[in-house]
């Protein structure tokens, strides 16, 4: 397990969930979802021990602000622990005599994840919390491609960068003409 | 100036008819995605039969496959990704869940003897029984050259199988399939062979996929499998023909289906965003972008079967499909509130499955080497000049 399901257990503390799912639905720790809350089946997101819920009536705006960046933070924690996961599989790996992590296609898609960290963690607070969330979707989606098909099985760690971007989908307010 | 591949009659027809089997297939989507080892309620879709028709050599079949007034000669890459497209805009997990040769039947017809046709298709007639292609081993990935499974000669007719194969379509449901392994140290001695899974030393363990789940992965383990000497693929061929040479023909085949899978999944993204939004930015955009995609999978098609060997063709619509998928993915998932994951499970579904195009026949990596290389083999006797 990673660190997803605590560090999002830390970004909800006090809240009211009721109030701030957007329209309806949120992404939780299983602990702590509400009684009258219907769990949607979702695989991946019960193996990082959450759960996708609908919860009637409520029509909140998501998490904004300071939550937002704080989950971005969580995120970004683990996309940082996939990507030692990544390197450490890459180095352990060769492909015609030549370790992957010395092929010029791998040192340069590594270089794209660590460039979109340092844009991800260099843009303003005020910034919209979405361009950071598709930062951090994107930089995921490159260290995920790392582990080839192992990165598409469901009992690795890998489905936790899966699940971080499902729960900044459900979470994250994006453009407003989005049908927000 | 556009080129525009243009498809005659025929294929018009086929891609009419499919087109019509998708909405079908799409009803069963999410049970086989809940679930894609309890196919039963599932086997009679209509999709399925046409596959089965498509994919089965005319002699196994009552006769050729027809649309209406057209005939067609099972097998060839064109007409597998004209339906293709349109099944994977049904749902792509249902086109992958279809019972049937897949992959193991197209080597089957590049390597087998009539004989082992006969063995091969003969074991898939009921039309409820799967095939696996066992060539990746965990580890290893796609270096095809460093497999390790070994082909060990018991007697003269008698070889014994053991190593392990990982991420198999059908791994675990498959009844009959292919496995490449080595007879010896150098390229020419990986051979494939026709395998049961009911052989003494067989065991498979499904993998719990992130998608695509009708595909139904899994590890393979076998331990001095018997493997009778008749069932190893490419005897009556010469001796570069019998294994690799095989596989790289399939895979082209292959990376052009896959193209064609990322192609139907991305148009049924944006169809299912319109819905919502008619007006949303950026779905012109991305349709005529898929249907650019669309023209490269029909033209690689045509390529590989002109010539099995074609391999740029294929990986050129593998990797532009494979990319464009990921990213309506994520525009649509953008474009929707966040209600519509959880009010249309198939936009959930579909963000998981367009992520496996990365990784079957051959990551963009992979693909991006085969289009440099065909490349700068294509323009080698020009730059003399």
């Amino acid at each position: 397990m990673t660190v997803l399901a605590p560090g999002l257990t830390d970004v909800l503390a006090g809240l009211d969930i009721a109030a701030t799912a957007p329209r309806g639905v949120a992404v939780l720790p299983v602990a702590e979802v509400p009684d009258g809350a219907q769990i949607v089946p979702n695989n991946l997101a019960a193996r990082e021990g959450l759960a996708l819920v609908r919860i009637p009536g409520a029509d909140g705006p998501g998490l904004v602000g300071a939550r937002a960046a704080a989950l971005a933070e969580v995120r970004l924690t683990v996309l940082r622990q996939m990507l030692e996961l990544a390197v450490a599989r890459l180095a352990g790996r060769s492909f015609a005599g030549v370790p992957l992590i010395d092929q010029q296609l791998v040192t340069g898609a590594l270089a794209d994840v660590v460039t979109g960290v340092e844009l991800a963690s260099s843009l303003a607070d005020d910034a919209p919390a979405a361009a950071r969330h598709e930062w951090l979707t994107e930089a995921g989606w490159t260290v995920t491609k790392f582990f080839g098909a192992e990165g598409y099985i469901a009992d690795h760690p890998v489905r936790s960068l899966y699940v971080s971007t499902l729960v900044a989908d459900v979470w994250i307010a994006r453009d407003p003409e989005g049908g927000w | 100036m556009v080129s525009v591949f243009e498809l005659d009659d025929s294929f018009r027809a086929l891609r009419g008819a499919s087109a019509e089997m998708a909405a079908e297939l799409r009803e069963h989507a999410l049970a086989v995605d809940a679930d894609p080892y309890d196919m039963k309620p599932h086997l009679d879709v209509a999709a399925f039969r046409l596959i089965r028709e498509f994919m089965i050599p005319r002699r196994f079949a009552g006769g050729p496959p027809r649309i209406g007034r057209h005939e067609f000669e099972p097998g060839t890459c064109l007409q597998g990704i004209v339906w293709s497209v349109e099944l994977a805009y049904g749902d792509p997990g249902m086109v992958l869940a279809a019972p049937g040769s897949s992959l193991a039947g197209v080597l089957v017809d590049q390597l087998g003897d009539a004989a082992q046709q006969e063995h091969f298709y003969g074991a898939l007639a009921d039309g409820a029984t799967w095939s696996f292609f066992g060539m990746t081993e965990p580890g290893r990935g796609n270096d095809a050259a460093g497999l390790e499974t070994a082909l060990r000669r018991e007697s003269p007719d008698l070889y014994r199988l053991t190593g392990t194969k990982k991420y198999i379509g059908n791994g675990s449901r498959g009844a009959i399939g292919v496995v490449f392994a080595r007879t010896g140290s150098g390229p020419l001695s990986i051979r494939a062979a026709i395998v049961e899974a009911g052989a003494p030393g067989f065991e498979t363990t499904p993998l719990d996929m992130v998608g695509l789940r009708g595909a139904c992965l899994g590890e393979m383990r076998m331990r001095d499998v018997p493997v009778p000497a008749e069932m190893l693929l490419g005897q009556h061929l010469p001796a570069t023909r019998r294994g690799l040479w095989g596989a790289v023909r399939v895979f082209n085949t292959m990376r052009a289906h896959v193209a064609a899978l990322a192609v139907g999944t991305g148009l049924a993204l944006v169809d299912l965003v319109r819905a919502e939004r008619p007006l949303v930015p950026g779905a012109d955009d991305l349709a005529a972008r898929l249907e650019a995609c669309r023209q490269l999978v029909y033209t690689a098609a045509a390529a590989v079967d002109r010539d099995r060997n074609a391999a740029g063709p294929s990986s050129v619509a593998k990797a532009a499909a494979a990319a464009l998928g990921h990213e309506v993915s994520r525009w649509a998932v953008r474009s929707l509130p966040p209600k519509a994951i959880v009010a249309h499970p198939l936009l959930e579904k579909w963000t998981r499955d367009v992520c496996s195009f990365e990784f079957m026949e051959g990551t963009t990596d992979i693909q991006r080497q085969h289009i440099a290389k065909a490349y700068l083999k294509g323009r080698r006797p020009h730059s003399k000049g």
